[in-house]
């Protein structure tokens, strides 16, 4: 599997809400960050996520509880990923940039959040774990409603 | 609207009229009646620590600049609008200028908002450019670093007005070993319906259980028992709601110094509402800013700790995203119930009238002409209204 076909992969995972799935996508010591704003430090500035595999794995606890308002009825959402690129490698894992649009649909109305994704991708057998993904919002620091979908 | 008077719109056995959230009318009342003579916050001291430091905010709907004077360290508040012709001076969220410069025509504001310079000025023979600088608010005044400001000229000292809400801010004001600053920048919310089911929603424990379930199924998984906090919600005694008076209200988890809600939403001892629309929750100073009667924003600043080390006060911010913010486990549960599924439901409006009497058998006299209720009784959005009722009763 190339790592486009995985970023592909994970995007279909989270349109058909397998998110059980997804999460196994995503190794024990993984960081799922979606900063706000501008080069923020995530130690001294708040982010939309910045979630550890623990708060992943809780954030599907809540997701399938099915007493998550927020998320009912679910999200519909379609990911589109493109300019993908290798950037980087270290220690075997890729460095993965990638642009994503995500259009999303609830409450009888239409968004899209757009932004910069970075994977960090460790091989495991003809696959890959992500130990690192940040999505840069282009719209991260204008007034949200409910961002509680996956992105 | 209706055709009842403000004042009539909350009944003595408390009901509510829906009106006070739909009306464009009551909106443009409440401008008038609470976010003109009443203090305001808008912001924290730390926000403007050195001279010629700026945020922008809003003092009701009215777009201002809180700015500290590049020449004399003083505390200013500003109506972000050229005198020229009405353009912003200032569009960013914060920083440090010695002057604000209109991008319509090139006129200059020194930060203490005095006219500097008019461009091409020949050609206003008559201006008297002493009488033209940016507007001040002319009152400012700062309590334990919080940082309010009236458009009346006279009134109530800032003390009186914040009567016994002060011993909370204070408490607030000493989070941190040293203080605290809101540094960490802002969640911002947006939604389409009242500025005051924030504020109700902020101080209401009643709800917790239902639209938070799915978040105490987190905690259970977390915590690999159930949370406690609908048990305290519900039977500790200790656990209780507080009527401070002009107003403000108070939810205490215990002892206002030492408490805590074990809900694993951030370490603020109280969930505390300053009329009429600042609220401390969970680790969070939140900012409620009236857009129109259906459009709120909602700003969430992280309170961080001074004299702490960065990985104590990130450990802060992990537990506030946690729950609050656009992708947070609670907050986007309430705007979704509490907001946007009132505002469906409130479109019906044959039978206009919601029920706020919860627990008001039960309210005890405290000390200093407070209301004490139980923890999920209503008694703080009674407070909340009966403040709102006086102050637009006294509409002309």
């Amino acid at each position: 599997m190339t790592p486009a076909d995985f970023l592909y992969h994970e995007a279909a995972l989270l349109d058909q809400r397998r998110f059980d799935e997804w999460l196994e996508l995503y190794a024990d010591d993984a960081l799922y960050w979606v900063p706000q704003g501008e080069d923020p430090d995530p130690a001294r500035d708040v982010s939309i996520a910045y979630d550890d595999r623990r708060r992943l794995h809780e954030r599907v606890v809540r997701l399938t509880s099915g007493f998550a308002y927020s998320q009912d009825p679910p999200s519909r959402t379609c990911h589109v990923i493109g300019n993908v690129r290798q950037t980087g490698e270290s220690d075997g894992a890729l460095e993965i940039a990638s642009a994503q649009i995500v259009a999303e649909v609830r409450r009888n109305t239409q968004n899209l959040f757009a932004g910069q994704v970075e994977h960090r991708l460790v091989p495991d057998g003809e696959s890959f774990r992500i130990r690192r993904k940040v999505v840069r919002l282009v719209n991260s620091d204008v007034p949200l409603g409910n961002v509680t979908f996956l992105i | 609207m209706s055709q009842l008077a403000p004042a009539d719109l909350i009944t003595d056995d408390w009901r509510l009229h829906g009106s006070i959230y739909t009306s464009r009318e009551i909106f443009a009342i409440e401008q008038q009646q609470l976010f003109h003579d009443n203090w305001l916050y808008v912001g924290h001291e730390s926000e403007v620590r050195e001279p010629g430091d700026y945020k922008t905010t809003f003092a009701g709907v009215q777009p201002v600049i809180v700015a500290r004077g590049a020449d004399d360290g003083e505390i200013r508040v500003l109506l972000n609008r050229c005198r020229h012709r009405g353009s912003a001076v200032c569009h960013d969220d914060a920083g440090n200028a010695n002057y604000f410069r209109c991008p319509y025509h090139g006129w200059t504001y020194r930060n203490s908002g005095e006219l500097r310079g008019i461009t091409y000025d020949d050609a206003y023979p008559d201006l008297d450019r002493s009488r033209l600088g940016l507007v001040r608010l002319p009152r400012v005044e700062s309590y334990a670093g919080f940082i309010f400001a009236s458009f009346a000229p006279d009134g109530a000292s800032l003390e009186d007005y914040l009567g016994n809400a002060r011993k909370y801010l204070d408490i607030v004001a000493r989070q941190g070993p040293d203080g605290i600053r809101l540094s960490a920048g802002a969640h911002k919310l947006q939604y389409n319906n009242n500025w005051k089911l924030q504020i109700e929603n902020t101080i209401d424990n009643y709800h917790f259980g239902f639209v938070h379930r799915s978040f105490l199924d987190v905690l259970a998984d977390r915590l690999g028992q159930a949370p406690p906090i609908m048990q305290n919600v519900m039977n500790n005694p200790e656990w209780r709601t507080i009527d401070l008076g002009n107003g403000h209200s108070v939810h205490e988890f215990g002892d206002p110094e030492t408490g805590n809600n074990q809900g694993q939403l951030g370490d603020l001892p109280f969930n505390l509402i300053v009329f009429p629309n600042l609220c401390f929750v969970g680790a969070q100073l939140r900012h409620v800013l009236p857009k129109k009667a259906a459009r709120t924003e909602v700003r969430l600043y992280p309170i961080m700790h001074e004299g702490e080390p960065d990985d104590a006060n990130a450990a802060i911010l992990r537990v506030h995203e946690g729950f609050y913010g656009p992708a947070g486990m609670g907050g986007a549960d309430d705007i979704e119930v509490a907001f946007d599924r009132v505002g469906d439901g409130m479109q019906a409006i044959e039978e206009d009238w919601l029920i706020m009497s919860r627990g008001m058998h039960r309210e005890q006299p405290g000390d200093n002409g407070t209301l004490i209720g139980h923890a999920a009784d209503e008694l703080p959005q009674r407070a909340f209204y009966r403040r709102w009722r006086e102050q637009m009763g006294q509409a002309a």
